[in-house]
Order: C-alpha cells, then sequence, then structure tokens
C-alpha cells in the first residue's frame, strides 16, 4: 500500500519539478532579481532633470550689512554646489569602502573605490542656479507669487528663500536661533530641492559660527565624525555588528519557510484542481484510495517544498560564506528551520489539497482559499513588529496560534539578542505535530467526498460538516 | 461457479434523493453483463460503490470474494464514466504509470505498454502527449490502462461513448476476447445495441432500482407483446374476418399496416398462416421487442406514477432470473407502432 503511495508521490514531484514554470519561479526569477539590482541602481542614480532659473533669498535676519545674504547666494552658485556634491561622493565612497574592507579585504574595497569613482563621473550637473538678493523688507508673499509662473528650465524663479530675524544672531543666549524657511516650484527636482535647503543650511551654520568669532572650518572640522560602527568580540575575531543579525537573518528565514511552503503548497493544489479539471480523479481511484492518493500527492510536493529549501539556503549559505559572516547561522536553527517547515507544509497542504479537491477550476478556488491567505499573510504583516520585539507578549502569543505559530517562531528563532527560550520552541514543535494530525485528518474527509464532486463548490459550512461528518 | 460480484440490500441517498434502492445483484465469475438505464438511474452509483469509490449508506458488497473493491484493487480494471488523462504527459509513461499503480513490475512493462497500443492502433504515439491526442484514441489509452494490469474484473463505464463505428467494433472485439479468456465483465451503456449483441445477461436499473436482470433472450420471450404486425395488400378498416380467428384478442391500424393482439393461450407464430388466410398480406411477422423498446417502454409508463409503480411492482415480484413470461402490466405497451392509436377495438 505504501508503494502506490511513493508512485503517486513521485509522480507529483516529476510532474512539478520538471515543469517550465517551477524552472522559472525557482532559479529564474531569483537570478534575475539578484542581476537587476546593479541595473536598478544605475537606473535610480540617472542624471536629475536639468534645471536653471533663479534663487530669491530675502535676508531678515538683520546686521553684518546683507554679509549673510552674500554668504547664501555664493553658497548657491553652480560650483559652490558641485564642489559639496564631490566631498559628499567621496565620503559615501569611503564609508562603502570602509564597510567592504571589514568584510572582505583591501582588495575588494580598493575595487569598489574604484567602482564607486567611475559611477561618481556620472554624477548630476549641479543645478544652474542664479542667486538673486531681495530687500530684507520685500514683500513675502508677492515674491512667492513669482513662483508660480514659468517652468524649472526658462530661469524664471526657482526657490525664495526667508531667513528669519534669528537665524544667525540670538536675541539672547538663553533662546533659540532662527532658522529659514524655503518655498519651491511645485515642479522642481527633489534633488535640486534638497541641494538648495542643504547649501542655504551649511552657510547659516557658517555665518553663525563666523558672527560668534569662530573660524567655521576649524569648528566644522572638529565636529566631524566618520561613521563608526560597534564590533563584537568573538572567539572568531572581531566582527561589527548591526542590522544583518536583528533584521536580515530574521526575514531570510522566515521568506525561507514562507516561500517554500507556500509555493510547493500552491502547486499541490493546482494539481489537484487539474485531475478533477481533467476528469483523471476516478481514474486514479480505481487504483488508489483517497487518502493514499492524497497522501502521495502532498509527499510528493514536499519534496518540491524542500527542493525549493534546499536550492534557497543554498543561495544564502553560499553568499555568507562569500561575505565571511557563517558565524551568524546557528546550526540548531536549521534544525529547527527544517522542523518548522514539516509543520508549516503539512499544514498549509492539507488546506491547499482539501480547497484543490473541491473546485473544479482555479476561479472556483478564489473564495475558498481566503482563510489559507490570511493565515499565510498575516506572519507578513506582523514580520517586523515581531522581529523589533521578539521577546514581546505579541511575539509569544502568536507563537502558540497554530497555523501561523511555525512562521512566527522562525522569525523570533534567529533573534541574537532575545532568542526565545528552549520549551517555547519545543512546545510550538509539539503544538505544530498535534496541529497538522488535525488538519491532515480533517483534509482527508474533504478530499474524499471532494474529489468526485462536480458542479457548484461547498462552502466552508459545509466542509466544516463533512469534516464533523464520520 | 463462484461469484465475481454480490450486492445484497444496497442503498446509497444523496441528500434527499434515494440513488440506488435496496439493490441485489449477483454476477457470477466470467460473465458478461450488461447495465443499462436512462441517465441518472443509479448505474455509475452502483459501479462505484463496487469501486468502494463511494460506500453505500446500507448493504453488503462483495467482490471477488473480498469485502471491498480496495482489497482487491489490482484485480479489478475499471474504466470510469468520467475519465481522463493528464494532459501534459506523455501517452507511454501515462500508461506506465497507471500499470505500476496496478502493481505490475516494471521488468518489461514498456513491451507490454507498446503491445497493447500498437493493439489498438495507436503505435507511434507512444511520446506523444495525451493532450495531442483526439477523443476517441484517449478513450482507447484509457481502456488500456484498464487492462494492462490483466483484472480478472473488468468494469466499463460507457465505453462506447464518443466513439466513431470503427472503434465501437474494435472495442467490441476487445470485450469479447477479454470475455472469452474467462474474465468477468460488465459494462454499462446507453447503446441497447450493444447490450443485445455483448451481453450474457442484461441488468437494468432506472430511478434506482433494479427492473430487469435476464438473459437477452429471457428478456425477449417475456416482453414478448403477443403481437402480429401485417401489411394487408389493400388497404382495409374492415378488421372483422380477422376478428373471427379464435387465435385474435384485437385488431389496431397503425397507418397502413395493422397490428394484431393474440390470445393468451395462442401462440403468435401458429397464428399466422390463418390471418394471412383471411386478408391477403404484403408482409407479416411477429412483432419483437428489443432491448431498446422495452428500455423506452419502461421510461415511457413512468410518466404516469400508478403505471410506473405497477410495473416496478410486477417486474420485482416477477423475481430476477425467472426469465417466465411475465404478465404484461396494463397499458404497458411495446412496440414502435402501438402508440399513435387510431380507431382500434
Amino acid at each position: 500500500m505504501a508503494f502506490k503511495t511513493f508512485q503517486v508521490a513521485k509522480r507529483e514531484f516529476m510532474a512539478t519539478v520538471l515543469t517550465k514554470a517551477f524552472l522559472i519561479g525557482v532559479f529564474i526569477v531569483p537570478i534575475i532579481i539578484t542581476a537587476s539590482i546593479p541595473v536598478a541602481t544605475l537606473l535610480v542614480s540617472t542624471r536629475a532633470p536639468a534645471v536653471k532659473g533663479t534663487v530669491a533669498i530675502i535676508d531678515q535676519s538683520g546686521g553684518s550689512e546683507g554679509l549673510v545674504a552674500a554668504a547664501l547666494a555664493e553658497a548657491l552658485t553652480p560650483d559652490a554646489i558641485e564642489a559639496q556634491q564631490k566631498i559628499q561622493a567621496k565620503e559615501d565612497t569611503e564609508a562603502v569602502a570602509g564597510e567592504i574592507e571589514a568584510r572582505l579585504g583591501k582588495e575588494k574595497a580598493e575595487q569598489a573605490r574604484i567602482g564607486t569613482a567611475i559611477a561618481g563621473a556620472n554624477t548630476p550637473p549641479a543645478p544652474d542656479i542664479t542667486p538673486e538678493i531681495l530687500s530684507p523688507t520685500a514683500d513675502i508673499d508677492s515674491e512667492k507669487q513669482k513662483l508660480i509662473e514659468g517652468t524649472t528650465l526658462d530661469g524664471s524663479r526657482l526657490a525664495l528663500i526667508v531667513v528669519d530675524p534669528a537665524a544667525v544672531h540670538r536675541p539672547a543666549s538663553d533662546k533659540p536661533f532662527g532658522a529659514f524657511q524655503v518655498f519651491v516650484k511645485s515642479k522642481l527636482d527633489a534633488r535640486a530641492q534638497r541641494a538648495i535647503t542643504d547649501q542655504v543650511g551649511r552657510a547659516l551654520i557658517r555665518a553663525r559660527l563666523a558672527a560668534n568669532g569662530s573660524n567655521p572650518d576649524d569648528v566644522l572640522a572638529m565636529t566631524a565624525l566618520p561613521r563608526v560602527r560597534a564590533q563584537a568580540v568573538t572567539a572568531g575575531g572581531d566582527k561589527s555588528t548591526g542590522e544583518m543579525q536583528q533584521y536580515i537573518l530574521p526575514i531570510a528565514f522566515m521568506m525561507l519557510l514562507w516561500i517554500s511552503v507556500f509555493t510547493s503548497g500552491q502547486f499541490l493544489m493546482t494539481s489537484t484542481i487539474e485531475e478533477k479539471s481533467n476528469r483523471i480523479m476516478e481514474v486514479l481511484l480505481s487504483a488508489v484510495s483517497p487518502m493514499q492518493l492524497m497522501t502521495g500527492k502532498i509527499l510528493g510536493q514536499m519534496g518540491a517544498g524542500l527542493l525549493i529549501l534546499c536550492i534557497y539556503s543554498g543561495f544564502g549559505i553560499t553568499s555568507l560564506l562569500y561575505l565571511n559572516r557563517t558565524e551568524l547561522l546557528d546550526p540548531s536553527n536549521f534544525i529547527f528551520l527544517i522542523a518548522f517547515f514539516f509543520i508549516a507544509f503539512f499544514t498549509i497542504a492539507s488546506m491547499m489539497a482539501a480547497v484543490g479537491s473541491v473546485v473544479t477550476d482555479i476561479h472556483e478556488a478564489q473564495t475558498l482559499m481566503m482563510p489559507i491567505m490570511i493565515v499565510v499573510m498575516i506572519p507578513m504583516l506582523l514580520m517586523m513588529p515581531i522581529i523589533s520585539n521578539p521577546a514581546g507578549r505579541m511575539a509569544t502569543v502568536m507563537s502558540f496560534i497554530p497555523p501561523i505559530s511555525p512562521f512566527v517562531m522562525v522569525l523570533r528563532m534567529s533573534s541574537v539578542s532575545q532568542p526565545p527560550p528552549m520549551w517555547q520552541l519545543l512546545a510550538a514543535v509539539a503544538l505544530g505535530v498535534v496541529t497538522v494530525f488535525v488538519f491532515l485528518k480533517g483534509a482527508a474527509k474533504i478530499f474524499r467526498i471532494g474529489v468526485l464532486l462536480y458542479g457548484k463548490p461547498p462552502n466552508l459550512p459545509t466542509l466544516i460538516k463533512w469534516i464533523r461528518m464520520a | 461457479m463462484t461469484n465475481a460480484i454480490e450486492l445484497k440490500g444496497l442503498r446509497k441517498t444523496f441528500g434527499p434523493m434515494v440513488a440506488v434502492h435496496d439493490l441485489d445483484l449477483v454476477i457470477p465469475q466470467g460473465s458478461l453483463h450488461g447495465f443499462i438505464g436512462p441517465n441518472g438511474a443509479g448505474k455509475t452509483t452502483t459501479i462505484r460503490m463496487i469501486m468502494s469509490i463511494l460506500f453505500p449508506d446500507k448493504g453488503e458488497i462483495s467482490v471477488l470474494g473480498k469485502k471491498s473493491a480496495i482489497e482487491s484493487k489490482d484485480q479489478i480494471g475499471y474504466l470510469p464514466e468520467e475519465r481522463g488523462v493528464y494532459k501534459k504527459m506523455k501517452v507511454g509513461p501515462f500508461l506506465k504509470y497507471m500499470a505500476r499503480l496496478k502493481g505490475v513490475p516494471p521488468q518489461g512493462l514498456e513491451n507490454k505498454v507498446r503491445a497493447w497500443m500498437e493493439r489498438l492502433d495507436l503505435a507511434g504515439l507512444y511520446r506523444k502527449r495525451s493532450e495531442e491526442l483526439s477523443k476517441g484514441m484517449q478513450q482507447k489509452v484509457q481502456f488500456i490502462a484498464a487492462v494492462i494490469h490483466e483484472p480478472e474484473l473488468i468494469i466499463l463505464d460507457e465505453p462506447f461513448s464518443g466513439l466513431d463505428p470503427v472503434n465501437s467494433r474494435m472495442l467490441r472485439a476487445l470485450i469479447d476476447e477479454q470475455h472469452e479468456q474467462g474474465k468477468t465483465i460488465i459494462f454499462s451503456t446507453h447503446q441497447m445495441s450493444q447490450a443485445e449483441a455483448l451481453c450474457d445477461r442484461v441488468v437494468m436499473i432506472y430511478r434506482g432500482h433494479k427492473v430487469l436482470d435476464n438473459t437477452p433472450a429471457q428478456i425477449h420471450s417475456r416482453f414478448d407483446p403477443r403481437a402480429i404486425s401485417l401489411e394487408p395488400v389493400t388497404p382495409t378498416t374492415d378488421f372483422s374476418t380477422l376478428l373471427h380467428i379464435p387465435a385474435v384478442e384485437s385488431v389496431k391500424a397503425v397507418g397502413r399496416q395493422l397490428h394484431v393482439q393474440i390470445r393468451e393461450r395462442f401462440e403468435a407464430a401458429s397464428a399466422i398462416p390463418q390471418i394471412a388466410t383471411a386478408v391477403p398480406v404484403r408482409r407479416i411477422e411477429v412483432i419483437r421487442p428489443t432491448l431498446e423498446d422495452v428500455f423506452i417502454s419502461i421510461v415511457q409508463s413512468s410518466t404516469n406514477p400508478a403505471e410506473h409503480a405497477a410495473l416496478i411492482e410486477s417486474l420485482r415480484a416477477s423475481g430476477s432470473g425467472a426469465g417466465g413470461p411475465g404478465a404484461m402490466p396494463a397499458g404497458f405497451l411495446v412496440g414502435s407502432g402501438a402508440r399513435g392509436d387510431q380507431g382500434g377495438d
């Protein structure tokens, strides 16, 4: 009898794995996504649209005989903006290169520097701005009106800067400084807006420092500090810690589980529907019992799911090896991942098999899929809250709600700072085993009746009635 | 001779509808049984219960000496009414898969599949996807799937539907051949001519009841209408000469023909010379009911519930297999001419 189940499983596995849909879904899509990241980066960093026009300055800060306004005008010239962009690009490159050097060594860091330098040659041209200093008493509202006219290319007014009265000189040392307001043309590109705001802000700080009698260059150099990363001390050497453990790993584990379970569950449902709509069900049932058929199909799809899991974890482990970060992987995590895979798979698969067995085409399946979709979407929606507080009450409660329990546990177990206690992991596994048993039993009852049923698909209450029947 | 199938008091309901009413049936080993009956009569439900695909609400089933077909699945070949193939699967691998599911060992299986395909004019389609086959070809593939494991009991649900005359004849020859090898065969059909030509025995199921279970010959004699059809040389409405013959009970004109009902104690055949003497005839013959006539008349009598109940009762009371000429229920008319009354006695 087990032999027949095995035959069904074998066919199910082969029929699933050796299809174009599977190959495309499992291999080609991730490859395309990975390959498209550099392309996407290039596309995103393409040049901002050219911008040409005036930026008017109303300096209400008073004193200094228009020096502040002059400094702002100076900072807004294309040359000044371009110089600042170059400094920024260099800092960014160094930050990335430093990160790479820490992980992969000097050689790779050098390659990255060269790569970014090449990309840097591609930096967008600075907006072509002509500063225009207005009288401090100019009417702001009527000046703002000028922003409405013209385009961002015809040399008309692009922005209006209004410097607050206390922006440079405080009325008293316990009072706060004022700042400035920026009004822009509604169609002005966001990058140009940012360049203007940043330049004005910087110039204002320098003006304050100068007004205070300090040398702005010295003070800025003294207050600048490169980004520093904490380094965790481990037996294998110092490693910088970061978001990797806190976010990437739980998300990766959860996505692994989710994709493998959901994909193979979908395959199970569609293949069951296919057998029904092709009217092959009864031919099969002349050779095997409904239970053997369902078990065989579930086992075959489990093979497909495990294959997906292996392929993707393979990708993951390879990239961790490449990044020299294998210490992040705890072997016990993999054991639990596999355990939770089986639990999640059998739970979802039994629901999918039940739905597939009672409908005759994929459209009819939609309504019955709703509860399953809710179950599989909950962990996705709660992913971020659970990761940021993996030992919180919500995470703990969710860990013991049957169909979503394995997903939540997989999210929690890779947390470095607050891993779930072992008893919770084991309790979740025990609960999972019971859940699987109950779900499979219910699905078997529905499957047995459903596979030979044609016509209008039953609704949920009917399905529950079937489960209750003998 | 042991029995391949025994059904006792089988009953199956779907909600309020009773699909099969307390059905008793015995199918001896080696026999070729035809299940006939209109759509929705309960044929497929009965077959599915025999196959343990459905389970009866009441009653006992014994298949090849086992309590259920599940225990003897590998000795049963089943061609369901709802039959299909995996569209994307190739024909050869599909047949191999079905054979493996039915316990055929893998050694020499491919040759066996190829041999069968050749016999059914499917040679060269081994590597074709099933979806590329015509409906008739698919049906032949399904037939191979039903018999490839050399089952002792073969159940074919509507095997002739969708086949052209050439393939129908081929299938009939194959069924005959399996029968000669001593296999027990049950097939259901709407095509009475097939059942009449092939079967040892015919079971008619109607509205969940077994209304007939007999050999075709017995059915003929039982439904013998004791009627003679004749066509006078000169059209006449004067039946008096005929009514004087002692064997004649009544005469009815149907178009240009006359239908003569024979009294019970007389033989229809022996009345022919007397009738022919009384009226010069162009043609005269005893009306022989076909299974189709029996079938249609049973179905038609059901439009009158009282008549129908009486018919069912009489059929049940006369017992299955008794074979004696049962009394014709009132209003139970056989023969196409008996309808469209004009004139009469």
